[in-house]
């Protein structure tokens, strides 16, 4: 039942493109939560609107073994650029999605030796994504993104005073990550 | 270079130095000081009693279970830095909700301003994603352990002996340690009370009277987010349990010759608390 906002919201999106009416594009992102890599691959329509899904990887560290990390993502482009010189800015974009990680200490159903709805999914969180990017040249564009996970910006929402007194930028330092990439229009 | 240009640049530094580049949600090194460490605190309280001497009472601070809610946590220590007769905080787990770095990290700098030594024990939630990897896997080298210490340790204060253990059931095989636990309340010397302190209040009536049976004189815990202070009847050990940190709520601990009083304090006024028989 609860699917069904969903699926009229894609079918909003979606329905009314022509054929030619989107872009193809591939990203690859480091840092901002999303792996130490992350390669993405998604379409743009009315360039405004972009979904996209992308696998990447934390490599292992000397206190966990490494792990795949799957995303999918909806993004808003601001239709705003500044122009400057032969650099084109774009600073705007806002993101939303969610990751997966497939580490074997993570887990997206409950194991059993909890009480049923004992704790919801380790192994997923939901992202929201700030992005910037500058143009290079006709295909590539380089990014710089600044991500917050779902806990960090419930508890961010719910005690924004407290953030905002003990961390720098309104707060916002104690609840984002920062990272950059690069996309490749098609 | 033009005013864009070095706008731009001034604006990415702006933007860099203000938030952490951290590759995934579940990263496993928190940016804590010692300060948070049981180590250190336990050293701190010595040197404070070494200072003090003898006290005939002092107040101890129970809280519990800050999970998410930062800014009540932050405000109860604010207000205990003014309380002159606590002598240190006991923090009985859940300091993360889903055991993320960042959750541990916002725990930690409330932590660090703490004027009291502050002792810490693990809870369900802080053993989640990596916490539970980090400390189950080897002692002094995960996450938990790095930062905060041993999850089964002890101290003694002015003739008294607190013992903080790790009873997360589901979490952890083996918990609690029965055996340790009775290694630490053997009494070689004459004590005045003995304290334990653990996340979850004892799961069973005969987990509680083996406690009792190790002559213990109190049991304090959160975990179920409300206030309760119960004994059963038939085992006459005293729990108090202390509720989560979404209001200013904390348990107050007096202890002096003439015996314990527990205190349940809501918004900073506190009561005495009735003794409850199950």
């Amino acid at each position: 039942m609860h699917k069904l906002p969903l699926f009229l919201l894609l079918a909003y999106l979606w329905l009314p493109l022509p054929s030619h009416a989107y872009d193809l594009f591939s990203e690859l992102q480091s840092g901002a939560l999303m792996g130490d890599l992350h390669l993405s691959y998604g379409l743009t329509w009315h360039d405004r609107h972009s979904l996209m899904a992308g696998m990447g990887f934390v490599a292992s560290r000397s206190n966990h073994s490494g792990m795949k990390l799957f995303s999918a993502q909806y993004q808003y482009h601001a239709p705003y650029r500044i122009e400057i010189g032969t650099v084109i800015w774009q600073p705007f974009h806002f993101g939303i999605g969610f990751l997966k990680s497939d580490h074997k200490d993570l887990f997206t159903t409950l194991p059993d030796q909890y009480p049923y709805r004992y704790y919801p999914p380790s192994a997923l969180h939901f992202l929201f994504n700030y992005q910037s990017r500058v143009q290079i040249n006709k295909h590539w564009q380089a990014s710089f993104n600044i991500s917050t996970m779902d806990v960090a910006l419930i508890s961010y929402v719910r005690q924004s005073d407290y953030y905002q007194e003990n961390y720098d930028f309104f707060g916002l330092n104690g609840i984002t990550a920062w990272g950059f990439g690069v996309r490749y229009d098609f | 270079m033009t005013f864009k240009k070095t706008a731009f640049l001034f604006l990415c530094a702006l933007v860099l130095v203000g938030c952490r580049y951290e590759v995934s949600p579940w990263e496993t090194d928190p940016h804590c000081s010692q300060k948070v460490s049981i180590a250190y605190n336990i050293e701190r309280l010595k040197q404070f009693e070494q200072k003090v001497g003898t006290r005939t009472e002092y107040q101890v601070v129970l809280v519990s279970d800050p999970q998410a809610y930062p800014k009540s946590f932050d405000r109860i220590i604010q207000h205990i830095n003014g309380m002159e007769n606590v002598d240190f905080i006991l923090l009985t787990g859940d300091l993360a909700d889903s055991g993320l770095k960042t959750e541990f990290e916002w725990v930690c700098d409330i932590m660090e301003k703490s004027d009291k030594p502050i002792f810490v024990a693990i809870g369900n939630h802080d053993s989640l994603a990596f916490g539970k990897k980090i400390w189950a896997k080897t002692f002094g080298k995960k996450i938990w352990a790095k930062t905060f210490g041993p999850t089964d340790y002890s101290f003694t204060y002015q003739n008294s002996k607190f013992i903080g253990y790790n009873d997360n059931q589901y979490e952890f095989a083996n918990v609690p340690d029965r055996d340790w636990l009775k290694e630490q309340t053997a009494q070689s010397e004459s004590r005045d009370y003995t304290f334990v302190f653990s996340h979850i209040p004892p799961w069973d009536k005969n987990f509680s009277q083996e406690l009792k049976d190790m002559d213990v004189d109190l049991s304090l815990h959160g975990h179920t987010h409300n206030y309760r202070y119960w004994q059963y009847s038939e085992v006459k050990l005293p729990h108090f349990v202390t509720a989560n940190t979404q209001k200013a709520i904390f348990g107050l601990l007096t202890v002096s010759q003439a015996g314990l009083t527990v205190e349940h304090c809501i918004n900073y006024r506190c009561e005495t608390a009735q003794l409850e028989n199950r």
